[in-house]
């Protein structure tokens, strides 16, 4: 927790980076080489420690990586999902090693690798999201540049749910934190809220006059989202409210691409973006909310957590290859 | 996989692959000295692949930037050239060489590997830039460094052995209808511990 810790995702563009739900010091970094044009895939599931970070795990993929989420009931297994459509669980549990047959050349190259427990190839085009429930805890749900959102059970050989309904790319499909049967979508300029026994959205809101990247639920104020969008700016909804934002929260230089509400402080927001920053806001500060600003990425921001064990501690990673864990 | 079209090197990338050809690995002492943190410990050896990344690396650092995708394409054409064929060069020289510097010191050392801190860049299948590999794509040119990995799925998994933690906002709320379940119970003290001391 001390000090600030870098950790080099060597060869791989990082996408996204989550903490453990279960261990205090375990976090996940899903990455893509070639800045996820072209190329392989590579899971990484990290250890944070005083001597800085170490690899517990690494699974790699034919595609890149583009997001993960750690199973809320399992504590040894994660979920991937890819580029080339297909999601990804992952049993760190398993004694590590290969089943045959293999090509000789993989063996040789992967003595620290493994297979995931199962593969689903369901969606037709890039997954970009994926999310676990919060409370009921059973399911997941990923966005996919397909238009789609789909349900799973990690037991089930098939998707549970499939709704299709935005016109253009979903980039992030988040669960409440209160309520077990509802979750929220963005991506073409609007904000949708789902509940999973209703065919439809339950709710439609034009959130941004540009591609909406990046979103997630207030952790207490059951009615309150965050949305980010390649227009820069960052915005508070209140859903009994849809007419217009309830709150700006601030503005990036670039596209905003993830944004997280902290789990422990009602007020406090961190958002990382396409400009290389990531930034932190305090909502019950008057005036300007930027109260932090990380500035040690040298490409691009992408991933973004807050740690569910130390108040403050976050983790960042992006295209420079790098995953930075610090306090703010 | 299709053969790439064939794109000769141009005269200062061939002048870089000769001269890490022709480089006296064998002889320098500051690679072999890094060389014998690589060898296995047991047998004393190194498998030719990853003598040749840890070759590059090297070489990529103290010398000349190396492309070892590209590097082997050239190779395979020179042998070929020399041989008098122009057989299919591509077969084996593609797919492989994805492993980076830090995975060979990760590979290298026993167990779980060993932090990459501060390692320097990886070796060279995946130092091309944002616009070169766009480029390339566009081109319609193979990528180096990309690996087939076979879609082998376990047909077991373990079962979980801890119960989800409570999060903190559920601990919050537990603990804010504590307090309010002991103002309407006006003074009945029990029950107050059991919400506030849940989970961490």
């Amino acid at each position: 927790m001390a000090r600030p810790i870098r950790f080099r995702t060597a060869g791989f563009n990082g996408y996204a980076v989550e903490f453990s739900p279960f261990f205090e010091n375990r976090l996940a970094c899903a990455s893509a080489a070639n800045f996820g044009i072209a190329g392989n895939g590579r899971l990484w599931v990290l250890r944070a420690g005083p001597d800085g970070a170490q690899v517990e795990r690494i699974y790699d993929t034919q595609d890149g990586l583009f997001d993960c989420a750690w199973s809320e009931v399992h504590e040894n297994q994660l979920v991937t999902c890819s580029g080339d459509g297909s999601i990804k669980l992952w049993d760190l549990s398993l004694p590590v090693r290969l089943r045959m047959p293999v090509p000789p050349e993989y063996v040789l190259l992967s003595a620290a690798r493994d297979f995931p427990v199962r593969n689903w190839a369901e969606h037709k085009r890039e997954v970009f999201t994926v999310n676990w429930n919060l409370v009921r805890k059973d399911t997941f749900i990923t966005g996919s540049w397909d238009y789609s959102i789909k349900m799973w059970n990690p037991e089930m050989p098939n998707s549970i749910r499939t709704w299709q309904e935005h016109i253009g790319c979903i980039y992030q499909t988040v669960w409440s934190p209160t309520s077990p049967d509802v979750f929220a979508s963005v991506g073409d300029q609007t904000l949708k809220i789902w509940d999973v026994r209703q065919q439809h959205s339950v709710q439609t809101i034009r959130a941004h006059n540009a591609e909406i990247l990046a979103l997630d639920w207030a952790k207490y104020q059951k009615d309150r989202l965050v949305t980010g969008s390649v227009d820069t700016t960052i915005k508070i909804w209140d859903l009994r409210f849809p007419g217009r934002e309830a709150a700006f929260v601030g503005n990036h230089e670039y596209a905003v691409r993830r944004v997280k509400c902290s789990p422990h402080v009602a007020g406090l927001i961190g958002s990382v973006s396409y400009d290389m920053t990531a930034r932190f806001w305090d909502m019950d500060r008057p005036g300007n909310h930027l109260v932090h600003a990380h500035n040690d990425h040298s490409e691009f921001a992408l991933g973004l957590d807050f740690s569910m064990f130390f108040r403050g501690q976050v983790a960042t990673c992006g295209w420079d290859e790098m995953v930075h864990i610090f306090s703010v | 996989m299709e053969q790439p079209p064939s794109h000769p090197a141009p005269a200062a990338a061939a002048a870089v692959f000769e001269r890490f050809r022709s480089f006296p690995f064998d002889s320098d002492a500051r690679f072999q000295a890094g060389l014998a943190s690589l060898r296995d410990s047991s047998t004393g050896t190194l498998d030719p692949q990853r003598l040749e990344q840890a070759k590059a690396f090297f070489f990529s650092k103290f010398v000349a930037p190396l492309d070892l995708a590209a590097y082997r394409l050239w190779l395979a054409d020179e042998e070929a050239a020399a041989r008098g064929d122009r057989g299919d060069r591509a077969a084996g020289a593609v797919s492989t060489g994805g492993e980076t510097q830090a995975e060979l010191l990760a590979d290298a050392a026993d167990g779980p590997a060993a932090g990459v801190p501060e390692t320097p860049a990886p070796s060279a299948p995946y130092s091309l830039s944002f616009q070169e590999i766009a480029e390339k794509v566009a081109r319609g040119e193979p990528i180096p460094g990309i690996r087939q990995i076979p879609a082998t799925v376990h047909d077991h998994a373990s079962l979980a052995s801890l119960a989800p933690r409570r999060k903190p906002w559920e601990q919050a709320a537990e603990e804010l209808l504590a307090i309010v379940d002991v103002h309407d119970a006006a003074g009945a003290a029990g029950g107050v511990a059991e919400g506030a001391g849940a989970g961490k």
